[in-house]
């Protein structure tokens, strides 16, 4: 039994070599026409106008948006007015910097925001793959579709929405979940999940999958489409199960853009946002619920001080960049497909 | 059929009751929304409405059609997701492609400019003052140039080109097709569901913006988005509620701000849902071989 | 096809994407580029109907149009009472919109420099606004065109002044001598409870524990439901309201925020204080019998009114404002009797009650400043001078006589039909011109409900009369009861204080302290009011106080006070002249 499938398997991961092979050669032939000799850059630059109107005029319109603003981190050294602007206002060196770190809080916040990114990013990487693998194997093409849509609704309602039903749901004044337990007589008296610290990362993030996960299943389930169905008709005359077909081929196929996806939510862990966390804590767990950027509202932009705010998004951008970067060496080494 | 086994069938079984379950949980708040929003505001103030209305009421609707422009900032919001997708797509796939080539000079630094955006940021001053200055203000455009490229896009549809195999590329090439030709004839028609999905990414991102028109078009009512009308239509009632103490205007309230809100989310949710069925049709299986066997 | 011709097609997909965003953006600008422009220098884009019939010969009348921001999105300037102020001053306003946060609009538009005619602006960015010289001084101008503003002012008008002489913005001013009639004290007992007490008077918690504990005792359930001794709510920004402001009240004091004044002057936190412990332990034992909501803590003021308007909450500290529309939800499902008494309640018998206490002018709410860029801003002071005139306070709280109000028997009255319409249709003040950006508790430019005109008669039509109009027959049994009129009379009488500590620019040397002394206050009400015991209570609370004492509670106390200090100097100063 064991071996036959280990055998199955082969042919199937054999013939998707052999494919890929035929490409590879393709391109080394590629590589010897005329046309792609060596010349000189702006030769080559020359060679591929083309390419560049596809692309330079986006990429400086992007350049413009996104690193224009950055002359602002020029306040995270300053004592920042805003009536004076950044001309009128005086250089303090990295003093705001040394009072993020010596806060006390911050650690506390930073705690919490990589715990509950990272736990979010977890459960949205599983939760996703498996939900597009389950919609994959389903051939009522109309329940598929429908399903498909009615798993992302979630995303389009507000997080006030979602914490209402959430609160509701968890409430010790007659709240389901209580209702149920104590009916089926698992508890005495109502547990009043909301204000136990302790159950505030879960709540955050089973509410968090609850709400995106039928829109972070999207892309896989795009991914899957674009595989080619002769892996899964070649593994279907080896007889291998549905299971063996998607460990063997869909998952592997899903992982390049997988792997690029948890990239980027790695880079972003520390960008947390703050409205799920708002609307869902409350001062019994704030020491759970507090995040980054819930402290940035509270020190800086509560108090106008655009300079603490500033050297918090600088130091979130630089950390972020970090993280990407020594994953994305990590996943050089792995092999896998790369962000850069 | 071959292959169905009864293990396959137990599986299913499984496999579509759990999914069943799934879909009947995601759409409950969408359920009770609905609900809350057919339902006299007074009335669902005292809580305890789950899947049907208590004391039906068209109210919440009636008072957001009254109060709002509704009509134009749909037209403006529906402008605004039709163009802003187009051009965000063809922008897209455009700069994916240039930087799936392995050739393209510029690949590399091009693609660490775009995916260092998305882990930067100097937060909201400088950016307003960057718009401010760059004369966008109260300018339709502002909804259209900043958004035109994402790089989190750019870089699931550069992982896409990615896999298609080099030698549909390059036959092409030899062919004497140019890069337009190659992107538009060879490319897209393989990658229709990843083109699918960004469509829907996008319009959902352009559907879903109001913070630039609170911040940067609130000056000019042309360009309001259906997304700020409703937004105003919320607050006004939240004002009004502060305010209802005053016992001259008493009982003039009839609605409130959660009611207001659970209409507004029908409203706004209920256009951009049908975009994604739409682009399922997309979504077909094996869309890559059957053009390569062409 | 050719080489060529693809290049070509390239090309004009790439201008095609490039043009049809610049078309776009093109299209939608409509020359309004620079909205918070003056364009006064154009009469002609005015659409003042009315002004623009009127002879040119008198020059200030001419048309002109003012940008101001405002919040409120249903504020139009087409309306028969702004048409009357057109017409008395050539001004025409174009309302700048500005929903969400206005601070941060306000941040922006100082960064961006880049604001309407007219700022309107809470005190705080008054001053930074002053700071980056955005706005410009009035003295001179209303020295010399607002002959009403100062002699409504009065003895008042060098409160408008500040440290340097200057007067930079402008606000209402308060003139009367009785309290609104529409004031209500801030804790609320329901009716049913009252009734079943026999209505008894509640002065003291103690007395209000006893009519909840024996009430509950009686029906552990209203509909079904658990009953709610007392409600409290944790949640957002509120929470204030339910873990400082009863013990500032229940004390008697003038509401300071989360500080109190001592007679000498002396500013402490509140939070610390004994008062404070003492109110805490009376949540704690309402807590331990099972008395007060188990919900609070991750309650919002929404979840708390959703509660109240199920009828299971029997008493709780909760402004008017507070309670929304939980009382019209309780008497349209035809449970009056579970509306509630507004009253005051104390600490105990002794307390003397000086929190009905009022400011001489409005300068904590909003103000109106005149942005330096603004090219006319005498028409902008002529107009704000005939907003305070007697006629203008007329027209703007009263409306015109015929349409809105009658004089009967040599005294003005709201029409019925307007007292009608504004039961039934909540645009109704918007449609007449009422409403504008408000600067104080009246419409407009007011002098404050209860005060009274040259003629004699009232400014505004906020009466006890009008007010008892609005009462359920519930409502008029209960006061009956205890041989009130209006809520309001269970007040004490208004006292003037020279201002109150939140409306002060707040320390900005200790603004990072005060803010970790909130986040731990904030943090420990839980752990204080769920303790188990006594000892646990003592324990946790001195945990906060020392956790607040490291915080920097002195530190800011002593800013405090010396801010403190500072205004009312300056306040005596200017009174005297």
């Amino acid at each position: 039994m064991h071996n036959k499938d280990r055998f199955t398997s082969k042919t199937v991961t054999r013939k998707v070599q052999k494919k890929m092979s035929k490409a590879t050669e393709q391109i080394k032939l590629a590589s010897y026409l005329p046309q792609a000799k060596r010349r000189g850059f702006f030769g080559k630059l020359i060679k591929q106008q083309q390419l560049l109107i596809m692309s330079v005029p986006f990429v400086l319109i992007a350049l413009v948006f996104s690193y224009g603003p950055l002359w602002g981190w020029i306040m995270a050294f300053q004592d920042y007015k805003i009536g004076k602007g950044v001309l009128g206002s005086s250089f303090v060196g990295f003093d705001n910097f040394v009072k993020i770190f010596q806060d006390e809080q911050f650690y506390f916040v930073m705690r919490n925001t990589l715990a509950m990114s990272f736990m979010g990013l977890i459960a949205s990487f599983v939760g996703s793959i498996v939900l597009a693998l389950l919609l994959n194997e389903v051939r009522k093409t109309f329940f598929k579709r429908a399903i498909q849509t009615i798993t992302y609704i979630p995303h389009f309602v507000s997080w006030v929405v979602i914490a209402n039903v959430v609160t509701f749901f968890l409430s010790p004044d007659g709240g389901l979940l209580n209702v149920i337990m104590m009916k089926l007589k698992l508890i005495n008296e109502p547990i009043y999940f909301m204000i136990k610290g302790e159950w505030f990362w879960i709540i955050h993030t089973l509410a968090s999958l609850w709400k995106e996960l039928g829109w972070s299943t999207i892309i896989y389930l795009a991914v899957l489409m674009g595989l080619n169905p002769e892996h899964y008709e070649a593994a279907e005359m080896d007889g291998a199960s549905r299971f063996r077909k998607m460990w063997h081929i869909s998952i592997p196929g899903l992982m390049p853009t997988a792997i690029l996806l948890l990239t980027m939510s790695i880079g972003w862990a520390i960008n947390s946002g703050f409205e799920s966390q708002f609307v869902l804590g409350n001062p019994a767990v704030i020491e759970y619920s507090d995040v980054i950027d819930l402290y940035a509202l509270r020190y800086s932009t509560q108090l106008s001080d655009y300079s603490y705010g500033m050297a918090i998004n600088m130091f979130k951008s630089v950390i972020s960049v970090l993280m990407v970067l020594s994953v994305t060496y990590l996943a050089k080494k792995t092999q896998q497909s790369r962000l850069f | 059929m071959k292959g169905t086994t009864w293990g396959d069938r137990l599986f299913d079984g499984f496999n579509y009751t759990l999914l069943a379950i799934l879909g009947f949980i995601t759409i409950y708040p969408f359920i009770n929304l609905f609900a809350i929003s057919l339902n006299d505001a007074l009335d669902s103030l005292r809580g305890g409405i789950y899947f049907l209305p208590r004391k039906f009421s068209l109210l919440n609707y009636q008072i957001i059609f009254e109060q709002g422009d509704l009509l134009r900032a749909t037209i403006m919001s529906v402008t605004r997701t039709v163009v802003g997708t187009v051009c965000g797509v063809l922008a897209t796939v455009m700069v994916s492609y240039t930087l799936s080539r392995k050739e393209f000079v510029l690949r590399k630094p091009l693609n660490l400019i775009l995916v260092f955006t998305l882990f930067i940021n100097a937060g909201l001053l400088p950016s307003y003052m960057l718009i401010v200055n760059l004369n966008l203000m109260n300018n339709f455009a502002v909804y259209i140039l900043p958004l035109l490229i994402s790089a989190y896009n750019i870089i699931i549809v550069r992982s896409y080109f990615e896999q298609i195999p080099d030698g549909m590329v390059e036959s092409a090439k030899i062919d004497g097709a140019s890069d337009y030709q190659i992107l538009f004839r060879v490319i897209i028609p393989v990658s229709m569901p990843v083109i699918a999905t960004i469509t829907l990414f996008i319009a959902v991102m352009h559907w879903n913006s109001w913070f630039d028109n609170y911040l940067y078009t609130s000056g000019n009512k042309e360009l309001n988005l259906l997304q700020l009308e409703l937004m105003k239509i919320l607050l006004t009632s939240v004002n009004e509620v502060a305010n209802s103490s005053n016992p001259t205007n008493s009982d003039a309230l009839k609605t409130n701000p959660d009611a207001i809100r659970a209409a507004m989310t029908i409203i706004v949710t209920m256009p951009i849902l049908f975009v994604y069925p739409f682009l399922q049709r997309y979504f077909v299986k094996g869309i890559m071989v059957a053009s390569m066997k062409e | 096809m050719t080489k060529r011709g693809t290049k070509k097609t390239l090309t004009v997909s790439m201008v095609m994407i490039l043009i049809a965003v610049i078309f776009a953006g093109c299209s939608g600008n409509n020359g309004n580029n620079n909205a918070p422009t003056n364009s006064a220098a154009s009469p002609a884009a005015t659409n003042g109907e009315a002004a623009a019939e009127e002879t040119p010969a008198a020059p200030d009348l001419t048309p002109v149009e003012f940008t101001i921001n405002t919040s409120d999105d249903q504020l139009k300037w087409d309306t028969p009472i702004n048409k009357k102020i057109t017409e008395k001053t050539g001004v025409t306003f174009k309302y700048d919109l500005t929903v969400g946060d206005q601070f941060q609009r306000w941040d922006l538009w100082l960064a961006s420099k880049d604001y309407p005619d007219i700022i309107v602006l809470d005190p705080k960015y008054t001053l930074r606004y002053k700071e980056a010289g955005a706005i410009i001084p009035l003295n001179d101008l209303i020295e010399k065109y607002g002959p009403n503003i100062k002699e409504k002012f009065g003895d008042k008008f060098n409160l408008l002044k500040d440290e340097n002489g200057d007067i930079y913005s402008l606000y209402s001013v308060l003139l009367a001598k009785e309290a609104p009639a529409d004031a209500t004290g801030n804790f609320i007992v329901q009716y049913d409870v009252l009734k079943e007490a026999g209505y008894p008077e509640i002065k003291t918690f103690d007395q209000l524990y006893e009519v909840i504990k024996a009430y509950k005792t009686k029906h552990p359930q209203v509909d079904g439901k658990d009953t709610i001794g007392f409600g409290a709510y944790m949640n957002g920004w509120v929470m204030k309201h339910a873990f400082n402001n009863p013990i500032i009240w229940g004390s008697g004091l003038a509401d300071h925020g989360n500080y109190t004044i001592s007679d000498s002057g002396e500013v402490d936190y509140n939070p610390v204080s004994e008062a404070t412990k003492t109110y805490y332990q009376f949540l704690n034992k309402l807590n331990n019998e099972g008395m007060l909501d188990k919900e609070s803590f991750s309650m919002d003021e929404k979840a708390f009114q959703a509660k109240a308007a199920q009828g299971r909450i029997l008493a709780a500290y909760s402004p008017n404002w507070l309670l929304g529309d939980a009382e019209k939800s309780l008497r349209a499902a035809g449970q009056p009797e579970r509306a509630y008494a507004h009253i005051p309640i104390y600490f105990n018998e002794n307390v003397v009650d000086h929190s009905n206490s009022s400011t001489p002018t409005s300068a904590g709410n909003y103000q109106w400043t005149i942005s330096s860029k603004t090219k006319n801003p005498e028409r902008i002071i002529q107009m704000i001078d005939y907003l305070f005139s007697d006629e203008a306070q007329v027209l703007t709280q009263w409306g015109i006589e015929g349409e809105d109000y009658s004089v009967v028997d040599g005294k003005r009255t709201v029409n019925p039909e307007l007292v009608t319409k504004r039961q039934t249709d909540a645009n109704i003040d918007y449609d007449r011109g009422f409403k504008s950006v408000g600067t104080g508790n009246t419409f407009w430019f007011g002098v404050g409900h209860g005060a009274k005109l040259a003629d004699g008669d009232y400014s505004t039509p906020l009466t006890k009369d009008v007010v008892e109009l609005g009462y359920d027959d519930m409502t008029k049994e209960v006061l009956a009861k205890y041989g009130k009129q209006v809520w309001a009379d269970f007040l004490a009488p208004v006292e003037y204080v020279p201002g109150f500590l939140w409306q002060l620019t707040p320390p900005e040397a200790t603004k990072v302290e005060e803010q970790k002394m909130d986040d731990t206050w904030r943090k420990n009400i839980p752990k204080i009011i769920l303790s188990k015991d006594a000892a646990a209570f003592e324990k946790s609370w001195s945990q906060m106080v020392t956790e607040i004492d490291k915080a920097g509670v002195k530190k800011v106390n002593e800013a405090y006070t010396k801010l403190w200090k500072e205004f009312i100097e300056k306040y005596n100063q200017n009174i005297a002249g």
